[in-house]
């Protein structure tokens, strides 16, 4: 069995349930929702014109938990340092100020616990 | 007569804990950063000594071929005290502590990196390292699974500044372990050390040697609070006084120093300060009298400054104490060489030296060499003057306590020369 495969299954299993993903889970990352791109938006009330509301609130939650997965992932790789103890950004700015080259800011900007924070 | 000047700039900000909030964060951050940092100076030392041989990580490890590894030593100690042996049901069978350490024979090193830690075993002596210390090591893995070293890469002595050329003699004087309140310590004795630091004792010749000495370093422990206060329970009312009397009496006898010269005092591991290195500044408070001049000032231990460009670095003493319960050397200052070959000054921390949580920084790595180095409370006066490999010149001074020896230490700016200054108010002796 192909272990990147095991990962992807993970990460979908998380996804495939948000209701119960958002009560487990300490982060939760809700502000995004308030904030889809405006052209997006335009595109999909143009193409899926029946159910607008559907579609964009689809949108963003795709964004959403694409952000939210890139973030898990620099939780997860340990090239950055443990992250007990430290928010997501707190982490990220000791990476960057090290040398270490984190992924994009963006991801972590927000004040949020690890992964791992009270599971542990 | 005029008292002789130098230019005081301090490098304290390092140690100083501002702005730092406790979120439950544990020690692993400082681990990570110290084996970064050291990591990034071994990297680039390893070409220069051993040519040819590939850097690799524990994780990478291949039988019998030969490899640079950098991680963190971790020594697995068997007499090491463990509060989880107070818990065990069977009584242990653990063999009783030597009275100074604890050392065994059978203590082993352990090497650590991200990826995992290794066995080690070779040209590489328990008894000279201790848990914490980051070096690298080359050699190769044996088919038992251990790493056999062959040679021991430390990153050596920091870069150093030019030593200034002064041509004129200044003198410091250092003092620790003052223990004002305890049974030990002579008023008298505090007081002759005072009158001639201030030039009130001894003819024209002692005054002139007086009046060249700039600044006066108190290193730790200048007080002694008897413990039978600070057994956690509230202290009763008419007891406080007591408690407090130390410190008046040592600021009265400061204050007399203030008036006449500078003077930095350390918190040491019996002062009213906090536990955990690094030790923040004595309160200007607690000294009512000697904190009006603006020649006193409070400073941290570990502590950093320059004196007309030379650069000292001093501690009260704990981050050599516990070099001495966990390892072996044939003096003091060897120790003291060993932290600044490993460019750390507490490598102990935060295994069995206590140290604030940092997240970000390790504040104890050394990056740049002081010209004196400087550790208090010691049994006896030692001094020697360390050569690094790139021409660094390095004095090291082991500080006596004051109220068992009644030794203080003058250094002289000019060469690094010491010399000490010994204080007797007994006949007989």
């Amino acid at each position: 069995m192909r272990s990147d495969g095991d990962v992807k299954s993970f990460f979908r299993q998380q996804k495939a349930r948000p209701g119960a993903a958002a009560a487990a889970k300490p982060t939760g990352g809700v502000s995004k929702k308030q904030a889809p791109l405006p052209h997006q938006k335009q595109a999909a009330a143009l193409l899926f014109h029946p159910t607008p509301d559907h579609a964009d609130g689809a949108d963003a939650r795709r964004e959403e938990e694409d952000r939210e997965r890139k973030a898990r992932e620099f939780d997860m790789d340990m090239r950055y340092g443990p992250c007990l103890g430290l928010t997501r950004a707190q982490r990220w700015h000791r990476a960057a100020a090290l040398g270490l080259a984190p992924p994009p800011h963006a991801l972590c900007s927000d004040d949020q616990p690890c992964l791992w924070e009270g599971r542990v | 007569m005029e008292r002789k000047q130098a230019d005081y700039g301090t490098q304290d900000e390092r140690y100083m804990i501002q702005g730092e909030r406790y979120q439950g964060q544990q020690y692993s951050h400082i681990y990570f950063t110290r084996l970064h940092h050291m990591r990034t100076l071994l990297h680039a030392l390893v070409p220069s000594r051993n040519p040819n041989v590939p850097v690799t990580t524990v994780l990478g490890l291949e039988e019998g071929k030969d490899c640079v590894l950098v991680g963190t030593l971790f020594k697995h100690m068997k007499l090491k005290p463990s509060i989880l042996d107070e818990y065990s049901k069977e009584r242990s069978v653990v063999p009783l502590v030597k009275p100074h350490n604890f050392m065994h024979p059978e203590d082993n090193l352990i090497l650590e990196d991200e990826s995992g830690r290794v066995a080690l075993a070779g040209a590489i002596p328990p008894a000279a390292y201790v848990t914490g210390v980051v070096v690298a090591l080359h050699g190769k893995e044996t088919s038992a699974g251990n790493f056999l070293v062959e040679d021991v890469l430390e990153a050596g002595l920091p870069p150093q500044t030019l030593l200034p050329s002064i041509n004129e003699d200044k003198y410091v004087v250092f003092v620790s372990g003052l223990s004002v309140g305890s049974s030990t310590f002579n008023p008298l004795q505090f007081q002759l050390l005072i009158d001639h630091i201030t030039g009130h004792l001894g003819d024209e010749n002692e005054q002139t040697v007086a009046s060249k000495i700039v600044r006066v370093v108190v290193a730790g422990n200048s007080v002694h609070i008897a413990p039978r206060y600070l057994n956690g329970q509230t202290v009763a009312a008419k007891d406080q006084p007591r408690i407090a009397e130390p410190i008046k009496e040592l600021d009265i006898m400061l204050t007399q120093l203030v008036a006449s010269l500078p003077v930095d005092i350390m918190p040491g591991c019996n002062d009213p300060a906090n536990f955990s290195l690094p030790q923040q500044p004595l309160h200007r408070c607690l000294f009512s009298g000697a904190s009006t001049y603006n020649t006193f000032s409070s400073c941290p231990n570990p502590h950093e400054f320059e004196l007309d460009n030379v650069k000292f670095l001093g501690t009260s003493g704990q981050n050599i104490d516990d070099l001495y319960k966990y390892s072996d050397a044939k003096d003091r200052l060897e120790f003291m060489e060993r932290t600044l070959t490993w460019r750390h000054l507490a490598p102990t921390a935060p295994n069995s030296l206590g140290c604030y949580p940092y997240t970000d920084k390790d504040p104890f790595l050394v990056e740049s060499c002081p010209h004196v180095y400087f550790v208090g409370n010691q049994d006896r006066y030692e001094s020697r003057l360390l050569q690094g490999s790139e021409k660094q010149q390095v004095r090291l001074i082991s500080i006596p306590r004051f109220c068992d020896t009644g030794i203080a230490v003058m250094l002289n700016l000019r060469n690094l020369e010491c010399t000490t200054l010994s204080f007797s108010t007994s006949f007989d002796s």
